[in-house]
Formats: C-alpha cells, sequence, structure tokens
C-alpha cells in the first residue's frame, strides 16, 4: 500500500502544481467578476440600471445614455443571477430611476442548471459576493476555483490573458466592447450552431416568469420604470428560430407592458441595426451598440422620463 | 453523483482511506462501510428511491432463503415467482406503464375505438434496470441450485448495490461476485495499478471520445433535415462512438474503482467494433447483458437445442427483450428486432459461432477480407444505432433516407479535423491492445519508465483539454 500511495503521490504531484497556479491565476488575474464587483460603487449614482445577458452586456454601452448609466449584465447571466444581484444592488444604486432588462429568445426557458453556465455561480459567489442559493460552503468549487469551469474554459483564459494582456473587456461603465465583424462567428452556420446551443428543450417558464415579476414588483415599489428589451441579433440567427418560441416571449413581454411602469421594446427585427453591427451571430459590436443603445435612450427620453 | 465529477473525486478517497484503513481489520465492518458508501452514493441520485432498492434487496434475500430452505417444490417455485413478479412488476411501473398505456391506447385508436387509460408521472429510479436483474439473477440461481443464499444480510446488500455498478452495471452474477463479498480481502498492489489505468482509459473514453463525439451526435439527429447525406452519416458514426466510449468508459472506471477496492468484475466490453460478424458483436457488446439473456432466457427457452423455426422464434425473443430492456420506445424493439434479423442469416447457415477467437489476420487477403467484414458489421451496427438514438421511428426512418440519399456523396457540413484525428488515434489505441481486458492494460509495459510515464500524462493532458460540459451516461437511463 505505501509503494502505490507514493507512487500515486509523484504521479499526482504535477497535477497539484498545475491546480495551484490556475487556482493563484483566478484568484488574483483580474476578470469581469472581480473587476465589476471593483467598478460598481463608483458608479451608485447611476440613474440607469442594464441587467441581462452578453447581448445586453456587449449591446448596451451606457456612454450611449443621456443620463448616467451602469451595465451590470454579463455573458450568460440570466434571470436568475439578475434576480440575485438585483436583490443586492438595486437599493445602493439610490439614484436608480430606470431600470433595463434583457429579455431574448431563450430568457425565460433557461434552466438554472445549464451545465455550460453553471460554473459561473462560484466566480458569482467568490468574486462578486453574491449569495446563491442551495450552494454550500463546503462545495470544493467555492474553495477553488479552478474545480469551476472546464479545463477549456480555463485554457482560453488563460490564452486570452496572453494574448490580450487582460482577462477584462468591460469598460469602467460596465460595458463589453466588440469590435468589427468577426466573419468566422458572423455567418449563417455558426448562428445556427448558436441557436441550437441556446434550445435547452425546456418549456417550463414559470420559474423564470416568477424571477421576472419579482423584479417588476421590486420596481414598482421602488418608483423605478423598468424596460423589457428583446435584443437583436443578426438575419442568420433569426432564420433558425422557432417562431412560436419567440412569439411566446414578445406576447409575455406586451401582458407585461400592459401594467403601469413598464416598457417593452421589441428590437430582435430592427430595420436600424444590420448584419455589419454585430461581431458575430447575436452580439453586437461597437458600432451596433451604440445604435441599440441610442434606439433605448430615445425611447427613454420620449415615453419613460 | 458521476464517477466524472468533483463530488466522486472526494468521495471515493475518503471511502478508499476507510475502506482499507480503518475498517480492514474485519470483514463484516468493512462490508458495512462498503453498503453505507454505496448507499450515500445512490442517494445522491435520488435518496426516495433508496427505499425501493431496500425493498427489493430484503425481498430477495429472504426469498432466496425460503427457496433453499424448502424441498417442497410448488414452494420454491412460489417464491421464486413471488420474487420475479415483484421484481418485475417495479419495473414494468416504473420504466414501462406509460409505453403500455400510450400503446393501447394507438392500437384502439387504429381499430377505431377508443381507450382512456392514466398515464403516470414517474422518475425512472436510476439503475433499476441494472439491480433488479442482479437480484433476479440471484434467485434463479439459487432455484436451479447453482449456489447457496447468502446468510449475512449487509453481504448480499453490498451485492445488489456495490456502488461502482450500481446505476449502469456490468450486471454480475451472483456466482462470480458474492465469493469476493464473502471472502477476506488484501490490498493487491498490481491490481491496484491496472485498476487506475482502466479508469484513466475508461476517462479517456468518456471525456474525450463520448462527450465530444456527442457534439456532433446532437447536432445531427436533432435536426436530421437540415443535414445532407454525409453529414448525417457522420453524425450516425460519432453516436457509434459516442455510446461505445460512454458505456465501455463507465464500464473501465466502474472496474477499475473496484479493483481499487479489491474486486474483479466480470467483463463488459471487448472491442465490439472489431467485430466481423453480427454474432461477434454481441460477444463483445455489453457481454453481461447478452450473457443475463442467454443464460436466463435462451437457453431455458431450449436455446438452440430446438428445431430451428424455434431457434429462430428464441432469437427473435432475446433480442426483442434486449431492446425492451433498454427502454420504453419502439425505437429501442425496433433496435433489437434489426439486430435479430442481422443474426438471423448466420444461425441459418450454422455460422454464428464463426469468429469465437480474438485472432485477427492482419496480413494478405484475408487481412483484406477480414478488414471488410469488420466495416460491413460496423455498418450494420451504425444503421441499427440510428434507431436507438432517434427519437421515434419516423425520425430514424427520415435520418436514414436523408444518409441515402443523392447527397450521400456531396461534401460534409461540418468536418471536426481535431475530433476525427482523435478517433481515429483512439481506434488505433483499442486495436494495438485489443487482447487485453483494456486497451492500455499492457501498452508500455516494456517502455522505460520515463516514456510510459509520459504517455499517461499525455493522456490525462487530452481529458483536461477535451472535457466538454459534465454529461450525464447515456446507460443511466435504462
Amino acid at each position: 500500500m505505501k509503494k502505490f500511495l507514493k507512487k500515486l503521490f509523484l504521479f499526482s504531484l504535477p497535477l497539484f502544481v498545475v491546480w495551484a497556479a490556475i487556482e493563484f491565476f483566478y484568484r488574483y488575474e483580474p476578470n469581469n467578476y472581480s473587476y465589476k464587483n471593483q467598478i460598481i460603487p463608483d458608479n451608485y449614482d447611476a440613474e440607469v440600471l442594464i441587467f441581462g445577458n452578453s447581448h445586453a452586456y456587449y449591446g448596451l454601452n451606457p456612454e450611449n445614455f443621456t443620463n448616467k448609466a451602469f451595465n451590470i449584465a454579463n455573458v450568460s447571466q440570466g434571470l436568475y443571477f439578475d434576480e440575485l444581484l438585483f436583490d443586492k444592488y438595486v437599493d445602493v444604486f439610490t439614484k436608480c430611476k430606470v431600470l433595463i432588462l434583457a429579455i431574448d429568445y431563450f430568457t425565460l426557458t433557461e434552466e438554472d442548471n445549464n451545465p455550460d453556465v453553471g460554473w459561473r455561480k462560484y466566480f458569482y459567489i467568490e468574486q462578486m459576493h453574491i449569495d446563491v442559493p442551495g450552494v454550500c460552503k463546503l462545495d470544493p468549487r467555492c474553495i477553488s476555483l479552478t474545480l469551476a469551469p472546464r479545463f477549456d474554459v480555463t485554457l482560453a483564459a488563460i490564452k486570452r490573458r496572453i494574448e490580450e494582456g487582460s482577462l477584462v473587456d468591460s469598460s469602467d461603465k460596465g460595458w463589453g466592447r466588440h469590435d468589427g465583424v468577426n466573419i468566422e462567428l458572423n455567418n449563417a452556420f455558426t448562428a445556427m450552431a448558436t441557436v441550437q446551443h441556446h434550445e435547452d428543450a425546456n418549456t417550463d417558464i414559470n420559474k423564470n416568469m416568477a424571477r421576472l415579476k419579482k423584479i417588476i414588483l421590486g420596481c414598482k415599489q421602488r418608483n423605478i420604470k423598468i424596460i423589457l428589451v428583446t435584443m437583436p441579433v443578426t438575419s442568420y440567427y433569426r432564420d433558425n428560430i422557432k417562431p412560436k418560441k419567440l412569439l411566446t416571449t414578445v406576447k409575455i413581454c406586451n401582458k407585461l407592458a400592459n401594467e403601469k411602469d413598464v416598457y417593452y421594446l421589441n428590437l430582435f427585427n430592427n430595420k436600424r441595426i444590420t448584419n455589419s453591427d454585430f461581431y458575430d451571430a447575436n452580439h453586437l459590436n461597437a458600432c451596433g451598440a451604440k445604435k441599440c443603445s441610442q434606439i433605448i435612450d430615445e425611447a427613454i427620453q420620449k415615453n419613460v422620463q | 453523483m458521476l464517477f466524472n465529477s468533483v463530488d466522486f473525486a472526494l468521495f471515493f478517497p475518503i471511502v478508499f482511506i476507510g475502506y482499507w484503513f480503518i475498517f480492514n481489520k474485519k470483514l463484516n465492518l468493512q462490508n458495512a462501510f462498503l453498503l453505507s458508501a454505496s448507499y450515500f452514493f445512490y442517494s445522491q441520485w435520488d435518496s426516495r428511491f433508496l427505499l425501493l432498492l431496500l425493498f427489493s434487496t430484503l425481498l430477495d434475500f429472504y426469498a432466496g432463503k425460503k427457496i433453499a430452505g424448502t424441498t417442497n417444490y410448488s414452494k420454491k417455485k412460489l417464491w421464486l415467482w413471488i420474487s420475479i413478479g415483484v421484481n418485475l412488476g417495479f419495473l414494468a411501473i416504473f420504466k414501462y406503464f406509460n409505453f403500455f398505456i400510450t400503446s393501447f391506447h394507438d392500437v384502439f385508436l387504429f381499430f377505431g375505438y377508443k381507450f382512456s387509460g392514466y398515464t403516470l408521472s414517474l422518475i425512472l429510479p436510476v439503475g433499476i434496470s441494472f439491480y433488479t436483474f442482479h437480484g433476479l439473477s440471484y434467485i434463479i440461481d439459487i432455484y436451479k441450485d447453482r449456489i447457496n443464499p447468502v446468510n449475512n444480510f449487509v453481504n448480499y446488500s453490498v451485492f445488489v448495490s456495490f456502488f461502482p455498478l450500481l446505476v449502469a452495471g456490468p450486471i454480475e452474477r451472483a456466482t462470480h461476485l458474492l465469493p469476493q463479498i464473502t471472502k477476506s480481502r488484501s490490498f493487491d498492489y498490481l491490481l491496484a495499478v491496472n485498476g487506475l489505468k482502466q479508469i484513466l482509459w475508461g476517462l479517456v473514453k468518456k471525456l474525450v471520445i463520448a462527450d465530444n463525439c456527442a457534439k456532433y451526435s446532437n447536432l445531427a439527429f436533432n435536426n436530421p433535415q437540415e443535414y445532407n447525406g454525409s453529414t448525417l452519416a457522420l453524425g450516425a458514426v460519432f453516436f457509434a462512438f459516442q455510446i461505445y466510449g460512454d458505456f465501455s468508459g463507465y464500464t473501465d472506471m466502474a472496474s477499475g474503482i473496484s479493483k481499487l477496492l479489491g474486486f474483479k468484475l466480470i467483463k463488459n466490453f471487448s472491442y465490439p467494433y472489431f467485430s466481423r460478424d453480427i454474432a461477434e458483436f454481441w460477444r463483445r457488446w455489453h457481454i453481461s447483458l447478452s450473457s443475463w439473456f442467454r443464460d436466463y432466457v435462451y437457453i431455458p427457452l431450449g436455446g438452440s437445442k430446438v428445431s430451428k423455426i424455434n431457434q429462430v422464434r428464441n432469437v427473435f425473443i432475446v433480442f426483442l427483450l434486449s431492446g425492451f430492456w433498454h427502454g420504453a420506445n419502439s425505437t429501442f424493439i425496433f433496435w433489437g428486432f434489426l439486430h435479430a434479423c442481422y443474426f438471423l442469416p448466420l444461425l441459418l447457415v450454422g455460422k454464428n459461432k464463426k469468429h469465437i477467437n480474438n485472432n485477427f489476420e492482419i496480413k494478405g487477403f484475408k487481412g483484406i477480407r477480414q478488414a471488410g467484414k469488420i466495416i460491413i458489421t460496423f455498418i450494420l451496427v451504425v444503421i441499427a444505432w440510428v434507431f436507438f438514438r432517434a427519437d421515434n421511428l419516423t425520425l430514424a426512418l427520415v435520418y436514414l433516407k436523408g444518409i441515402f440519399s443523392q447527397s450521400l456523396f456531396t461534401a460534409l457540413m461540418f468536418f471536426p479535423k481535431k475530433l476525427i484525428l482523435t478517433v481515429i488515434a483512439f481506434i488505433f489505441i483499442e486495436w494495438v491492445g485489443r487482447r487485453d481486458e483494456f486497451a492500455i492494460e499492457n501498452i508500455g509495459y516494456k517502455w522505460p519508465p520515463v516514456l510510459r510515464i509520459s504517455f499517461y500524462y499525455v493522456l490525462v493532458i487530452f481529458i483536461f483539454i477535451y472535457i466538454t460540459s459534465e454529461q450525464q451516461f447515456i446507460y443511466f437511463q435504462f
């Protein structure tokens, strides 16, 4: 047994060293989570708050809003995390008058434990200090962030740090910048794969509806006006969606918009935004973000304020 | 709790330490600890079904004693049928009830009658098909006087619930595993090292091959209308490697973990895609299930010692049952039926036992002929997998129609070069190690230690690079 354990230890030693190095990387290299956590206090005076997933994170630039705005959206941030962030921050943004919430094609059906995004909760817990229900403090992934994401995610992060010099792509207003058009990603084939990736076969929208209604109620109680936005996508992406599913989302948002202080903007097929405004099949580039932000800002100035 | 999860990576070292360092003095304590660990492992899936598992274990333990304790043939038979009835009853309710109701509904509707039956919204208890078959083999073997009943309930419970094989097999026999449970065990260095290597290879199969092939096979099977024939054919081949990597990878991990605890499980896979005909495929694929059906269904029906017509009947019964075992869906039944059809010509011309050795000709004309046979068998198996994978028979036919169209000879719509090269490397390693229990068992045995260890590190690096999101093992649903 001694021989076995000794050899096993020696074989595992390099793996432990790699693990420790990755742990150090995740703990000490700033990323979008730790950076957002750091800049949020500097933006407590924002009047417009933007919540949502990567469509909102890359697509809505606070600099293009008339009122001071802050983008708290993030990649793969569904209503589950929107609600948790709302609960934590809504009362510290004391001047907030308008809340923009992206409700996209897949937002209402998104599952909480989607394995592709499930690892992110440990970063919300550790680096944004969000209290995520159901996660035990002794969960090994809370103790070691190395264990949270897949290894290819870690490798991609290390590669990005080496090539770009930073893991942070957020501005000091929380907006993620994409420049130009990536033709390898902005095409019909990638769009098909992206839409399939967004089809999780879930038809139960009750959980996400409850979250959405809770956020709306929380806004009403604080006299904050809420704008639900279905963000624009390329025609390639639109060609692959299930129209019935989109219609359900639009109907729900329109129904909610009949209530007081809730507005709905459906930009899914907005003519002012063309395929060249997108970095990939469904994320706006800096130029598209400017257009999209201006459309929403016009709506705020015209209808909401 | 998946074998390839962080949770299991914490669970198993605790079990290993407790098993070999704390409870190793007394066999009873060691087995009780193993049982507790197994129940804890199972409860991580769904603790509610632990009661079902316990009930099934208690019933079979008691029935086994009753059968052995009486000389009255009628009583023996009564207890045998009580056990079979209750076990299969649970399986029928949880797994097949809704299938029967909807099938009756469809049949009645076809003849113009209305049949209204209630369907139940039940969750399938994980591993029920596997532990039910463990229990049945125990009871039938006692009834047939092949084994004596176990006197210690804990020992019997370990046999039914041993965590490495509890949720997806292999389906162990009481004659093979029970003696290992009742005998004291000591740590075997060589067995443990062999076990670690097998776990490593299992992880490669699951995380490198199966999970990555799944990405592309899912694309093809989810939207067959969107792809041309060549892409659909590639998608079906990817599924063949997905299901093999998934299931045999799980088996390798289960077997490796068992070896670390001093147990040897029966072999469940023996390089099935190198089979030269369908009969050989079934001697190499899911061996524990096919041999179970052979011993407890085919042979009691008369096996091959009856007339040709009855042999044909027996073959169809076994293959249809095998398909049905996989799930309550007409696709699985048709998959079984198709394999029976493949098997039939071999049976009729008496060539179903032609390839019972592991000697492959690799040179000259015989080698080419053999390679041709392997490829034809593989194509037949892949066609059958289409029915296994598709959501329903119509979609399976749409998929096959898509493959066998003119677009079969057009350019691929996806061509994951890296993955294809990896699958080719995988086939090569499997071919090199085809005479061993698992492919890398003896690879590098004569190499210098540095080279051998480097080879293992390369596999580890491959696992980490290729690892995708945590995907369930396909066979957990059965």
